[in-house]
């Protein structure tokens, strides 16, 4: 009898169950999260259609964010999931979003809803496997600078622009002409305004040395102010101040083309033998360079932006090319501080080649562990 | 005080810009009274450079430079746009603003066009150079640059140059700007390092 | 006849920067001088406008005005640095203009640190490892496809496209190490075919950027032709 209670029991819930199941089934799975990494200014609905669009072809989204009055959405559906952001501007504001389901015959059905608090975090995660990189860079810079100071000898090949250097130099001497220093026409905001501000000190120093006529235009007023500064120092160290005035740096102009058409116009008339053109250019880069080239001068030119290294390539006589802008004050100077930078971004990269080959090995075994532990930039 | 202290400021500052790129919260926080500092900078330093252009122009006056009419030119070209845009954006509705806008339309924009213009003449005088350098590298350039030149405009049977720009520009091109970009970001986050520990002081005028 | 007239000043200024072309000369110098002039002049103005009114004294005054001390104090004290710069006027206390450049400089390295290792290093190498759509570059379904389809096509775009990007990246950071001596092995292998890569990727983007820069020629010739003319020829009909 027990027997027979139980197999009834069980026969019924094998007809009953599905039809329990299919009545808790909703048409749309949705949830609300606060959106990681920021600073609260948004939160995510991540909607998810179950039913098909002939069954449920639109839902209505009623989205309260904050004080704000209730906003209807439509999102028809397509089938496939959507990520929907919503913007709360700040912390601490409670959104919540009510989802009907539209059916066929225009009727609307709840679905219920969600709500959710956004929050800021004190981390960007996003920013960790940077930031991480950035403390084994600066710890290799200590390490490597250490072992400078203590006096070891760290080989760098030669940079056939860099070793141009002096040979310009002398030219102008030996033709009395005067030597242009263009450093870029960006801001201190570009790293490669500040890498060239660190070449002029050698090159300065040298044409104090030389006695040469300098000009250093400048298109950035605070630019111009540390160009003065290097220019001065550099002279005082070459053991000239008496050759030094602030007009070898000044401010030529402001503008990206009325900048050009200044130095052009400096130059034709001035007729340097040798211009430098190092740091940060843009379209202007041609202008400079062709207009040295029309009046006799050696270019030799370096930049960080891609976009400009083929007109430089093409138009001067030395280029540096992208890094090598950046390698050239330790380069020059042969101080072991600098030198040993330059050995810490070689190691560096040298760990991130190796990093990549195996990533791509792996990758092609199938296994992901190594790109997405060290290279994908996402925690 | 003269030497020391610059630096701990660079450094202090350097770490307040790390701080606010990792953590949402801070930059939210603090990014608009940092960047009023750096703006308030900036402001104060046009006023020097503007010195620095005026001392130049000033010095070649002095001297008796044979060009020293031109820099009369500059000189009131500058006080009557500074003043007549300022003095337009002030009173909107006027002739001031009319002249600001007439000097903007048809002194400033046709004189950085045509600027902009000559790349035209000087882009072809470097590539005829290019074309006469006889080392194989320089072939390789200009014969890649010539493909890519016929692909941009080709049409019909020229169609194949446009292919082949387009596996140019996709795989070689790609492949090499990236090389350096990822050199270049090495190349930057080393001098920026250097700078923030005080191993590098150039901007500070250089010395020791 | 007011708009014949600016439209003739900016004739007379294009055909003057152009003269620079031909030689130096008096008129180009004109127009060079004319337009530091005035570009200076509208920078002022900007600056003024743009960026002290609406970023450091607005901000000032009506932090004042809504009590915000703590804030009012912090702005009036970025007032003040920037003040600092005035130093350099001076001879003997130029050296304080050093505190703001050290804010500026020191800031804006310090701030550009971890967006460069993003993106100019990390996502440029997982780029280089996976395509944005999660692929492996060195595919060999796609090498697979060659095979199947045999054309100069799948050869290039598909088969090859990957691998070739892939040792591109390779030999060109492998070309720009400053410690391994020329004679490295390594070195020695990579440092023909990086070149190969740099040079036609560099004749690549010249020959890309040739025509739009062209086109700027073209474009002043249209302003004389199809916007000076048309009024020119309407004051002479009458």
């Amino acid at each position: 009898m027990k027997k027979k209670v139980f197999v009834l029991i069980g026969c019924a819930l094998f007809f009953f169950l599905p039809l329990i199941f299919a009545q808790e089934s909703a048409p749309a799975e949705f949830f609300l999260r606060d959106t990681p990494n920021n600073a609260g200014e948004q939160v995510e609905l991540t909607f998810r259609p179950l039913a098909s669009p002939e069954e449920v072809p639109e839902f209505l989204l009623n989205i309260t964010i904050g004080e704000k009055p209730v906003r209807v959405r439509r999102l028809v559906n397509a089938g496939k999931p959507v990520i929907l952001p919503l913007i709360t501007h700040q912390a601490g504001v409670p959104v919540k979003v009510e989802v009907q389901g539209v059916l066929p015959d225009g009727s609307l059905t709840d679905l219920g809803a969600v709500d959710v608090v956004s929050k800021g975090e004190w981390l960007n995660m996003n920013s960790m496997k940077a930031f991480i990189l950035g403390l084994l860079f600066i710890g290799l810079i200590i390490f490597y600078v250490g072992r400078a100071k203590r006096g070891q000898d760290l080989f760098i090949r030669k940079i056939p622009g860099l070793e141009a250097i002096d040979d310009a130099l002398g030219r102008a001497t030996e033709m009395g002409r005067p030597v242009f220093y263009i450093p870029g026409t960006s801001s201190m905001a570009d790293v490669a305004t500040l890498a060239s501000l660190n070449i002029l000190r050698p090159v300065a120093r040298q044409v104090a040395k030389y006695e040469t006529p300098f000009s250093v235009p400048v298109k950035d007023p605070i630019v111009v102010s540390v160009a003065q500064d290097v220019v001065k120092e550099a002279y005082m160290a070459a053991g000239r101040p008496d050759l030094y005035e602030d007009g070898i740096a000044y401010l030529a102009s402001m503008g990206q083309f009325d900048y050009s058409g200044a130095v052009s116009g400096s130059m034709v008339r001035e007729k340097p033998a040798t211009v430098f053109l190092l740091g940060m250019f843009y379209a202007e880069s041609l202008i400079l360079a062709e207009t040295a080239n029309s009046v006799g001068a050696i270019q030799i030119a370096g930049t960080d932006a891609s976009s400009q290294l083929p007109f430089f390539i093409a138009a001067c006589d030395y280029t540096l090319i992208g890094e090598e802008l950046y390698a050239a004050s330790a380069y020059m100077s042969r101080e072991p501080l600098l030198l040993g930078t330059l050995k810490a971004q070689d190691i560096l990269k040298g760990i991130l080649l190796v990093i990549f080959v195996l990533a791509v090995i792996f990758q092609l075994l199938g296994v992901d562990f190594i790109m997405d532990s060290f290279l994908n930039p996402q925690w | 005080m003269k030497r020391q202290l610059p630096v701990i400021i660079t450094f202090i500052f350097a770490v307040i810009g790390i701080l606010l790129q990792i953590s949402p919260i801070m930059q939210d926080r603090f990014i608009d009274p940092i960047n009023s500092w750096i703006a308030s900078i900036s402001s104060f330093a046009v006023i020097i450079g503007l010195a620095s252009l005026v001392r130049h122009h000033a010095t070649k006056i002095r001297r008796k430079h044979k060009d020293q009419f031109f820099s009369f030119v500059t000189f009131t070209a500058l006080v009557v746009m500074a003043t007549v845009s300022i003095a337009g954006y002030y009173n909107p509705n006027s002739l001031w603003k009319d002249f600001a806008d007439n000097l903007y339309r048809h002194i400033m924009v046709p004189l950085n066009a045509t600027m902009f213009a000559l790349l035209a003449f000087y882009i072809s005088s470097a590539a005829y150079r290019a074309f006469r350098a006889r080392t194989w590298l320089a072939g390789t350039l200009l014969v890649s640059g010539f493909i890519v030149m016929l692909g941009r405009v080709a049409f019909g049977p020229l169609m194949i140059f446009g292919e082949v720009t387009n596996w140019l520009m996709l795989i070689p091109n790609t492949a090499a700007m990236r090389g350096i970009m990822i050199g270049v970001g090495l190349g930057m986050v080393a001098t920026a390092i250097k700078i923030m520990l005080g191993i590098e002081r150039s901007y500070l005028g250089g010395g020791e | 006849m007011g708009m014949f007239i600016w439209m003739t000043i900016a004739l007379f200024l294009t055909l003057a920067v152009f003269s620079f072309l031909f030689r130096d000369n008096v008129v180009y110098k004109f127009a060079e001088h004319l337009f530091v002039g005035v570009s200076v002049g509208y920078t002022i103005f900007v600056s003024y406008t743009n960026l002290f009114l609406p970023r450091v004294w607005n901000p000032f005054r009506r932090a004042l005005g809504d009590g915000d001390v703590l804030l009012a104090i912090w702005l009036g004290l970025g007032i003040i640095v920037g003040f600092l710069y005035f130093s350099r006027f001076s001879q003997n206390w130029s050296w304080v203009s050093r505190y703001p450049i050290s804010i500026t400089v020191g800031y804006l390295t310090g701030y550009s640190i971890i967006p460069s290792l993003k993106a100019r290093i990390l996502s440029q190498l997982h780029g280089t490892v996976v395509d944005p759509a999660g692929d492996s570059l060195l595919n060999a379904e796609k090498i697979g496809t060659f095979f199947k389809h045999p054309t100069l096509h799948n050869f290039f775009f598909e088969a090859m496209a990957g691998p070739l990007l892939v040792f591109g990246v390779f030999v060109v950071i492998v070309y720009f190490f400053f410690s391994l001596k020329n004679n490295n092995p390594v070195v020695r292998f990579s440092r023909n075919p990086a070149l190969v890569y740099l040079m036609v990727a560099f004749g690549a983007s010249f020959g890309y950027t040739f025509m739009g820069r062209i086109s700027l020629f073209i474009g002043r010739m249209n302003f004389i032709f199809h916007e000076w003319w048309p009024i020119f020829k309407n004051m002479v009909s009458g």
